[in-house]
């Protein structure tokens, strides 16, 4: 890049060797002008990159013109006449030379141009989608000075919480090393008044939001400070995607008035595609208005994103909320006691989770491409031993060794060039699939595509490949002598033929250990996938479909509205044909998070802010059935659990375990500290079945389930319905929903899927990583298992002489088939050696990835090395029968 | 492209010149005295509305001056330009000739389909 105050240094040397020396100077003075104009236009970066394209357009250019004036000469029967100068002539001599050898070999040039594109294709393909997901910066103005502000608390499991209104609104007036500061929380919409209720993901936002991120609009506006305020009209602005999903994208949608839980908002403004904060499903911001009036300093639901100010860092921003943290838990003992804010870049927060998965599948695939170019080089280094006596011949009569490196090396480029290019049209053609396969809960999937960044990636990949793969056969080819290449005694001789085997052998070896390792880190992770499908969720999945409604305002403002609307719901679904049992519950296993509940038991003291927190669940008398969880002790939540009876609660039994180690839980009492809502004493009837809540590889929390007939639910405007039958029960998802809207037909009922299904994409990550570095694993076998062959089959080629002697002088087939798979089978051994170390320095970064078996799992480490040698058995086996085949009279009569 | 479409005087007639090759002679009248890469490429673009690659420009302009269509000057060094002079071009008497000639051709080949094209 450019330092100083001149275009970029490299580019400016590019163009002044592709361009004739008369023209040079112009040329470069007019592109120079234009800078120029770029830069105070468009500024320094993109001025930059503006320069390097008009320098590689305007190389490409006269390349091609010179390559037709060549072709004209040729066809007009004059000789080539001197093309470029100085340097670059060498070079259009050795393009032309290079592409003309590749030409005579076919079957070399297609061997390593497919080798080469499989792995520069695959490597672009990962590495578009960690570009795309984790490094691009985000699509939003400054993004690195973006920070999400959260709290977080030494004892909390769950690593950072939301904020809280009341503290943000303090964090606002303290702070100082933020430009601006908004809130804002995922908020669920009923979209009513049309054919169908829709139910609409989107967030209530404070005004300086839209500021905060610096975005524009595609139509219309953005919310404002003043469309926050109290009583104001109510508004909207539409993300890219729910514009056209809801509107279909309606170029009149602006102004447009919509009831959002049964309010009017009218729709001010579209967001461009990919504004997308806070996540991909988000489809519509509102005000947060007066929505949240009289909220608690601990509802922590509410995220904070900030922006820091120019000349502050990370870590005093993180310092100065320290401060702030420490004075209102003071202020505030009970709420704000032990919580302290966090500060997190805002890049981080969206991709930080999943950057792990995509570097190591990053890693694998990079693996294969060394393969890819282990075994370019060794076709290389066979090809060399062939025109040794070429390079031999051009040394002799007077060519350099930087010259002979110099035109092996332009050999390379062209098989990288067109390596590369073949290996991006197949990371192009294979992204959609790539894609298709990735579960949803990758964030800014939709932001993956090939772009510049991507293609001067690859070209950086493929520059690279060209030294690994190149260099090497290129610095053995130029050392060759006339005098060691000339035949002796009909052979070629032993020095340099030696030396060139030695080197294929080291290759052979490198390619064995990286496969390894790759098979062990795929090995491991479908092992550890196999025990996570092992894993019993502590319910039954199947047969059971799930559903969701939000009971929100105006039909729902109040509990007992909703409990109505429960209660009625689940009468309907009991009548629908084929359902055989029906339940409610506020969190669905899997999918929903848990609410959290502090409390303290009868008889044990507690500070509230050391209280232990646990889940908690509202359900219907059916559900343990339904979801066939076992009961295990006292009984499940009854119909007869209702608001006039005295009010109870079952347990998991992790927390009976937990907090009644050496006694029965039935009978004992707790209730919730301060505002949680709850003041009674609830009495423990019944202990049921740990179920997996978070993840089939969580491990299980203490939970509450409180029969949703008997108290003040808050969360029960968020209602799932749990729906067993006979068998399959996608064929009743028409009458369930129609029983659903029987109830209340402006009612958008969503989220119907299988339990099955729920389970299924909770493992959707890792099973693609899963088979993504097996997938990974499997190329680099077979990439390394040929390479294995084409060493052994030149060895044998090499060694016929000797092995003709050999059977000659008495040796069995057997002996010589021995001889030659042992050569192979050595190598192979040295590279399970080498990569058995290596898996084991690598396969410790998979750890966090891993479930049920550790990264030195010894039957993975046993089993794969075994495999391969398997594999390596038949690669070897196939050039070895050939070797027994050598007829010793023909080849000693060919001396 | 357009400039491989390269007649040469193979048979003793004077060239017609191809397309590209044509504006790039009319752009360096148009602009006149300061005729260098920068405002023949902007007279095209202005002229065409259409994007013209800075490359193709710079290869024509070499190749018409390789021909004798065009001379070229340089000019004084400028600090804007990195101390670099303009190459300016002009365009010769060969360069006028062969102009009018092909644009001879292209009126004689057009005769008869005016109501196609408008005005040729």
């Amino acid at each position: 890049m450019s330092r100083g105050a001149g275009p970029p240094r490299a580019a400016l040397g590019l163009l002044g060797r592709a361009v004739p020396g008369r023209l040079r100077d112009s040329i470069a003075g007019d592109l120079e002008e234009e800078w120029r104009e770029q830069v105070a236009r468009r500024g320094g970066w993109r001025a930059a990159c503006w320069y390097w394209r008009q320098v590689l357009g305007i190389a490409g250019h006269v390349g091609w013109a010179r390559c037709l004036v060549a072709r004209r000469r040729r066809r007009d029967g004059q000789p080539p006449g001197p093309v470029g100068d100085g340097a670059m002539r060498v070079f259009w001599q050795d393009l032309r030379y290079g592409l003309r050898m590749l030409r005579r070999s076919p079957g070399f040039s297609t061997a390593a141009v497919l080798t080469l594109g499989l792995g520069i294709g695959v490597t672009v393909a990962m590495f578009s989608i960690v570009y795309g997901v984790a490094l691009r910066p985000l699509p939003y103005a400054d993004p690195d000075r973006l920070v999400v502000l959260h709290d977080t608390h030494p004892e909390r499991t769950g690593g950072a919480f939301g904020s809280s209104l009341v503290n943000f609104r303090d964090w606002q007036q303290q702070a100082e090393s933020f430009s601006g500061m908004a809130i804002f929380a995922h908020w669920t919409f009923n979209l009513t008044g049309r054919a169908v209720p829709e139910r609409i993901l989107g967030s209530r936002v404070s005004g300086e939001f839209f500021d905060i991120l610096g975005a524009s609009p595609i139509l219309g506006r953005t919310l404002i400070a003043a469309d926050d305020g109290a009583g104001r009209e109510f508004v909207a602005v539409l993300s890219h995607g729910g514009w056209q999903r809801v509107f279909g994208g309606d170029p009149s949608v602006v102004g447009r008035v919509v009831a959002l839980n049964g309010q009017p908002h009218t729709i001010v403004g579209v967001m461009p595609p990919p504004f997308r904060f806070p996540d991909e499903d988000v489809e519509l911001w509102a005000p947060l208005g007066d929505q949240l009036r009289g909220t608690s300093r601990e509802s922590r639901f509410m995220l904070t994103v900030a922006r820091l100010d120019p000349d502050v860092t990370l870590e005093s921003a993180q310092q100065e909320m320290a401060l702030i943290s420490d004075r209102l838990a003071e202020s505030y003992p009970d709420e704000n006691a032990d919580w302290r804010v966090g500060v997190m870049s805002a890049h981080e927060t969206i991709v930080g989770d999943v950057r792990p998965v995509l570097l190591a599948l990053l890693g694998a695939v990079s693996f294969v491409l060394l393969i890819a170019c282990g075994n370019v080089a060794n076709l290389l280094l066979a090809r060399g031993a062939a025109r040794r006596r070429e390079s031999a011949i051009r040394a002799a009569i007077g060519a350099g060794r930087g010259r002979l490196v110099r035109q092996f090396l332009t050999e390379s480029l062209v098989l990288s060039v067109i390596g590369t290019t073949l290996g991006v049209a197949l990371a192009w053609a294979a992204m959609p699939l790539l894609l298709r396969g990735q579960p949803a809960d990758i964030p800014r999937l939709s932001e993956v595509h090939i772009d510049l960044t991507i293609c001067a990636f690859a070209a950086a990949v493929a520059a690279m490949t060209t030294m690994l793969f190149g260099l090497l056969p290129a610095w053995h080819g130029a050392r060759t002598t006339l005098a060691e290449s000339l035949p002796a005694g009909g052979r070629t001789s032993a020095g340099g033929a030696r030396f060139g085997r030695r080197l294929r052998d080291v290759l052979v070896v490198v390619e064995v250990a990286l496969a390894l390792t790759l098979l062990i880190g795929g090995g491991l992770m479908l092992r550890s996938m196999s025990r996570l499908l092992d894993v019993d969720p502590g319910f039954d999945a199947a047969n059971v479909l799930r559903l969701s409604v939000f009971l929100g305002p105006p039909n729902y403002g109040t509990v007992a509205a909703q409990k109505a609307y429960v209660t009625r719901a689940l009468e309907e679904l009991a009548q629908v044909g084929g359902v055989t049992m029906a339940a409610a519950v506020t969190q669905v296993p899997l999918v929903d998070v848990s609410s959290s509940l502090q409390f303290r038991i009868e008889g044990r003291a507690v500070a509230p802010s050391q209280a232990p927190a646990v889940q908690y669940r509202a359900v219907s008398e059916n559900y343990f059935a339904t979801m066939s969880i076992a009961v295990l002790q006292g009984r499940g939540v009854r119909a007869s659990d209702d608001e006039r009876s005295a009010p109870v609660i079952v347990i998991n039994q992790t927390m009976a375990r937990r907090f009644w180690p050496d006694e029965s839980p039935i009978g004992q009492r707790l209730t919730g500290v301060r505002d949680s809502g709850f003041q009674e004493w609830l009495t423990i009837v019944g202990v049921v079945g740990d179920v997996k809540s978070a993840g089939l590889h969580a491990d299980e929390q203490p939970a509450i389930y409180a029969p949703y007939r008997q108290r003040e639910f808050p969360w029960l405007r968020w209602s799932s319905f749990v729906v067993r039958s006979a068998a399959s029960p996608l064929p009743l998802v028409q009458n369930i929903r129609a029983a659903l809207l029987e109830v209340d037909p402006n009612q958008p009922v969503y989220g119907i899927t299988t339990l099955a299904a729920v389970v299924r994409q909770s493992t959707a990550d890792r099973r693609l990583g899963a088979a993504l570095v097996s997938l990974f694993a499997l190329l680099a076998v077979i990439l390394a298992s040929v390479g294995i062959y084409g060493v052994i089959a030149c060895s044998v080629v090499d060694r016929t002489h000797e092995i003709g002697v050999r059977l000659a002088l008495g040796a069995s087939p057997r002996n010589v088939l021995a001889m030659v798979c042992r050569h192979g089978l050595g190598l192979t051994a040295l590279g399970v050696l080498a990569g058995l170390g290596c898996a084991f320095l690598v396969t410790r970064f998979l750890a966090t990835l891993l479930f049920g078996v550790t990264a030195t799992d010894p039957a993975t480490f046993v089993a794969i090395p075994l495999a391969l040698f398997v594999v390596a058995g038949i690669a070897c086996y196939l050039p070895a029968r050939r070797a027994t085949r050598v007829d010793p009279m023909v080849t000693l009569r060919s001396e | 492209m357009v400039y491989n479409v390269d007649m040469l005087q193979r048979d003793g007639r004077t060239e017609i010149l191809a397309e590209f090759e044509q504006f790039v002679l009319l752009a360096v009248l148009h602009v006149g005295a300061e005729a260098y890469g920068v405002p023949v490429r902007r007279e095209i673009e202005r002229r065409l509305h259409r994007l013209v690659s800075r490359g193709a420009v710079y290869v024509t302009l070499d190749r018409l001056e390789a021909k004798g269509y065009l001379a070229s000057r340089f000019g004084d060094p400028a600090p804007e330009r990195g101390g670099r002079s303009k190459r300016c071009y002009a365009v010769t008497h060969r360069g006028h000739a062969v102009l009018a000639e092909s644009r001879r051709a292209l009126v004689q080949m057009w005769e008869g389909f005016a109501p196609l094209g408008g005005e040729v």
